[in-house]
């Protein structure tokens, strides 16, 4: 064994550290080496002095101070816990916290959710179907908001459709803007199937029509109108004045 | 009657007598203590206070801060009672514990180091040898002021190692069990920790006077 090798031993055998092959091997090595001889006797010197290292003596009112402050602090944990007992009965906190967590759980599931859901067209039902048909005037005075920021109009008047907002796809057509017309309440109108003619349509009679169109307009007529449930739908009766024109069929063309 | 015989022979003063004896007293103090009967966990303490309060001691080299770690323990093995195996050795699970509360306070206070000059003032260093031998008491003293000082200039973990295995008189595997390290590790951590103090105590004899830190 070489002496740098004994040296890092030493201070291992020196405390009886070292696995019994190699102690053995420094044993041999120490008889044949005087410097590493008298490193192995410092150490254990040092160890001696190590092991008379003693602690102070402790005095009995301190063990005993320091074992009532133990005992002390175990009955606060105990009344703590009878406490918890008494409140709720048979409970197990780790059962509890495992419902709490659960339930934080749910209620986080729950909220996502409700946020994921696509919500409705903002009240569109709510300014037509308050009152189909009418005057068109504004009516901001009655209005009162509902829980969406969207007017409802709870007077018999209906709402002017407010300005334009862009609402994309109208129709399912993006590129079609919608058509305000000037007189008719379809503010948030639902969309609603292509105008249906309601009436027998006016047919000029072959060979008569010049004539036939001159003496029309030319005779002073009477305007009827009718505003179907539907907003979008308006019965337009034109009538003559004159008693006699039976025979012209009154226009019932929509819009 | 159970606690004093009990209390004499882990004290070490009677080892000569059963030793089993003594382990199926603790076993039974154990298993009562577990089931949360307070006398039994009273009579625990009484029996192992002292070496806790001794290692808190050596590890920390304050006697507040002992006292403190001692405390702190046996509250902790209150609390873990029910993670405790009967089968297991309490005196190094006890070990163990107080070993991770000394380290937990040692870092708390930071800048921990030993406050020697208060322990040497307060006489708390060595018990006076006799009365009348002041001088060989103020030896000792002085000597124990030197080991102190050495052992708070080791690293954390070689210091619980040494203490463990030459103070406490551990074996080495007992020693990583209770440090949750490998018998190789402690075995370099001793061996540093040897070689520094060896160095440390040659510096004193030097000069004569106890070096810095």
């Amino acid at each position: 064994m070489q002496c740098t090798h004994a040296e890092k031993l030493i201070p291992l055998f020196a405390g009886d550290d070292l696995p019994a092959r190699e102690a053995d091997a420094l044993r041999r090595h120490l008889e044949s080496c005087a410097n590493c001889r008298r490193l192995a006797a410092e150490f254990e010197e040092g160890r001696d002095w190590l092991r008379g290292f003693s602690a102070p003596q402790f005095d009995e009112a301190m063990l005993e101070g320091m074992r009532d402050s133990v005992l002390r602090d175990i009955g606060r944990i105990e009344n703590r816990e009878q406490w918890l007992q008494w409140i709720v009965p048979g409970l197990n906190l780790r059962f509890a916290a495992s419902m709490a967590v659960l339930l934080l759980i749910v209620f986080v599931a729950t909220y996502a959710h409700r946020a994921r859901r696509p919500r409705m067209a903002p009240g569109k039902d709510n300014v037509v179907k308050s009152n189909p048909g009418g005057d068109q005037k504004d009516s901001t005075d009655g209005a009162r908001r509902n829980g969406e920021g969207f007017k409802v109009n709870p007077s018999p008047v209906p709402a002017q459709r407010p300005p334009l907002k862009h609402i994309p796809g109208i129709n399912g057509n993006p590129g079609v803007k919608p058509v305000q017309l000037p007189d008719l309440a379809i503010a948030n109108a639902p969309i609603v199937p292509p105008a249906t003619i309601l009436g027998p349509v006016f047919e000029p009679l072959p060979g008569a029509d010049m004539a036939m169109d001159d003496a029309i307009f030319n005779r002073e007529m009477t305007r009827i109108e009718f505003q179907t449930a539907d907003p979008n739908i308006r019965i337009i009766w034109f009538a003559p004045k004159d008693s006699n024109s039976s025979s012209i069929k009154p226009n019932t063309n929509t819009r | 009657m159970e606690i004093a015989l009990m209390a004499e022979k882990i004290e070490g003063q009677d080892e000569s007598r059963d030793r089993e004896g003594v382990v199926a007293i603790m076993a039974r103090l154990i298993i009562r203590a577990k089931a949360g009967d307070t006398a039994a966990f009273d009579q625990i303490i009484t029996s192992h206070q002292r070496r806790v309060i001794s290692l808190a001691w050596r590890l920390l080299g304050n006697r507040e801060d002992a006292r403190d770690a001692a405390q702190e323990t046996f509250l902790r093995v209150y609390k873990s009672f029910g993670r405790f195996d009967p089968a297991q050795d309490f005196n190094g699970w006890l070990y163990r514990i107080a070993v991770n509360v000394c380290r937990d306070l040692a870092r708390k206070r930071r800048g921990g180091h030993f406050s020697l000059e208060a322990e040497v003032e307060s006489g708390a260093i060595a018990e006076p040898a006799s009365p009348h031998n002041t001088e060989s008491a103020a030896m000792l003293a002085q000597e124990q002021a030197i080991l102190m000082r050495a052992l708070a200039t080791l690293p954390e973990k070689e210091r619980a190692a040494i203490v463990l295995r030459d103070l406490e008189g551990l074996d080495t595997e007992e020693v990583a069990r209770i440090l949750g390290s490998r018998p190789t590790t402690v075995r370099s951590q001793i061996s540093a920790a040897r070689v520094k103090i060896k160095a440390f105590r040659e510096r004193f004899l030097k000069r004569g006077t106890v070096p810095r830190a």
